[in-house]
């Protein structure tokens, strides 16, 4: 209902200022703008609930196709950004917590802190500088679709998700060291470190384990800041995903694009937050939904 | 006093906090060249004594913009985060006084609020609202309302039961009284932290709305807009996409720090389990 109250004429804005009022108020009509706001959105509702997405006002397409197109860029971005945040966090804080007060502690708190402070499109652009500009590695932006070369995709997709991922592995290092270091001190670690285990089975399989489930929760949120993320990242790197396409539908009063990817964001995020539900009864056997106290 | 100067994190922050906020109104009096001047003839300047961090595009002094920039995005997180602050402390205040339906409907308001990310909310709020600083400003400051108003109402919640707070009723202060002298005092150091920590992430969000397009418009220096401008000319000029992030990270550095250190300092409780 609010982006219906967006200042400016979706219809002025495709026909162009040399449009005519009876013009304009054919294509309102076309459109369906000249009905009450609640009938607009009852209708778009009612459309949601066939599996309806409507149809674009700049594009002319279904937005349905429109972001199943985008969705192959933005799909894979996000999933790479997580393993490249996965990748790079959890050794890194494990390191930390096993190396307390050290070198290695101190290196990655640092780390975190820098990574913290550093915006993800400033990340992008020295990425670009770098390995684009400087080494001549990759392309400085732009994607080449999956069916045309899945190699070029992937490497288009790998400076991208590396910015979106090394911003959250800083959070995710910080958390995974946090919960090590509590993890570590308990006398379940004690106990297994006095059977005489060796201290990789201690740390890994019953330190790491048990620091698991914070990390999945902080993970699992993370998930809406890595697709706000993916908004900017996309346009530093020129990618027709669903963040260029609803920055784009924003520019161009294009509400039903707009609410359709919003929609799909909020969709998604309630998803992940479900896995996330699910994954705590994996990581840890003592947690089974609706078998408390059993 | 002696445990703020061993706080390696309130010192560090604090200095950089300080540098940034000194560049800003330094910048109010001088800057080495005017910061909007185009000068054709001085396009792409390398770092030199004469332009200490380069010319953009237009042949205007990177320094003096930056510095002009420090200004933007300061004035931004101040009005965001007084924006959250005054009406987040009112509704929570509030909210922890009522307690029952009225409590319940101000927290799954701002729930709402608060399950949308940052910078999404941000852009579509800036996008309703149209670009500019103005507004930039404003939809920072309404996503930070819900974040201070849990945070009210959290801290609030745990100082209505105390012995003081009867004693303040006992001997005939109004409710509002009551809020204002003896709860307020004693949630400051949460809100405080909080504050410094929420500043940071305004200025990363102004500079992500004016990387967009969304934030401070142009000619006016804004460190997001820098980069958006220099990522055109990096090939040729690559310290113009350099030193505008290097102050973006300065600022929230600092002010992430001070945050770590203000919250050392104030709640002993905190250093004790953190781990």
């Amino acid at each position: 209902m609010v982006l219906r109250v967006i200042p400016g004429d979706p219809a002025q804005i495709i026909l162009g200022i040399q449009a005519t009022p009876e013009t304009l108020q054919e294509l309102r009509h076309k459109l369906g703008l000249d009905l009450p706001l609640i009938v607009q959105y009852g209708s778009w509702l009612g459309g949601i609930l066939r599996g309806d997405f409507g149809q674009s006002i700049a594009y002319d397409v279904p937005i349905s196709s429109l972001i199943l197109s985008r969705m192959e860029v933005t799909v894979p971005l996000a999933i790479l950004s997580i393993l490249f945040a996965v990748l790079f966090s959890i050794p890194l804080g494990i390191h930390a917590a096993t190396r307390r007060n050290r070198l290695g502690d101190y290196g990655v708190m640092v780390f975190s802190q820098v990574g913290l402070a550093i915006p993800q499109f400033w990340a992008g652009i020295l990425l670009i500088l770098f390995f684009a500009v400087h080494l001549q590695w990759f392309a400085a932006g732009g994607f080449k679709p999956w069916m045309e070369s899945p190699l070029l995709a992937l490497k288009s997709l790998l400076l991208p998700a590396l910015s979106l991922g090394l911003i959250r592995a800083a959070v995710l290092a910080r958390l995974t060291r946090s919960c090590m270091l509590e993890t570590l001190g308990e006398d379940y670690i004690r106990t297994a470190r006095a059977k005489g285990l060796a201290e990789k089975i201690v740390v890994y399989k019953h330190g790491f384990r048990n620091a698991l489930i914070p990390v999945v929760t902080i993970l699992g949120l993370q998930m809406g800041e890595l697709l706000a993320g993916a908004i900017i990242i996309e346009n530093v790197f020129h990618l027709p995903g669903l963040g260029r396409l609803v920055f784009l539908a924003i520019g161009q009063r294009d509400l039903p694009v707009v609410q359709g990817v919003g929609l799909l964001i909020a969709f998604i995020i309630v998803v992940v937050n479900f896995l996330v539900d699910v994954t705590y009864g994996v990581v840890d056997p003592r947690i089974r939904m609706g078998k408390e106290g059993s | 006093m002696r445990r703020a100067l061993r706080n390696r994190n309130l010192i560090i922050g604090g200095i950089m906090a300080v540098l940034i906020l000194a560049t800003a109104f330094l910048s109010f009096f001088y800057t080495p060249y005017d910061p909007n001047r185009m000068n054709l003839a001085e396009r792409f300047q390398s770092p030199s004594a004469k332009h200490w961090l380069g010319t953009d595009q237009y042949g205007r002094d990177i320094l003096s913009r930056i510095m002009k920039g420090a200004v933007n995005s300061l004035v931004v997180g101040w009005v965001a985060v007084g924006i959250g602050l005054t009406l987040g402390i009112l509704l929570g205040s509030l909210a922890a006084y009522w307690r029952g339906w009225r409590d319940e409907g101000i927290m799954r308001i701002a729930d709402v609020f608060y399950g949308f990310p940052a910078v999404l909310s941000a852009i579509f709020i800036t996008s309703i609202l149209g670009p500019g600083m103005v507004n930039s400003m404003l939809a920072i400051g309404i996503f930070y309302i819900p974040i201070f108003a849990r945070l009210t109402r959290g801290a609030s919640l745990s100082i209505w039961p105390r012995d003081y707070v009867t004693s303040a009723r006992a001997i005939g202060l109004s409710n509002r009284a009551i809020i204002w002298t003896t709860i307020l005092p004693n949630i400051l150091s949460p809100l405080i932290v909080q504050t410094t920590v929420q500043f940071a992430i305004a200025i990363l969000a102004e500079a992500a709305l004016s990387y967009l397009g969304l934030g401070t418009q142009p000619p006016h220096a804004s460190w997001g807009r820098m980069l958006n401008e220099a990522q055109t000319f990096m090939e040729i000029s690559p310290w113009l996409a350099i030193f505008p992030g290097m102050a973006i990270a300065v600022a929230v550095l600092g002010f992430n720090l001070l945050g770590d250190g203000l919250r050392d300092l104030l709640d002993p409780k905190f250093v004790r389990q953190k781990i």
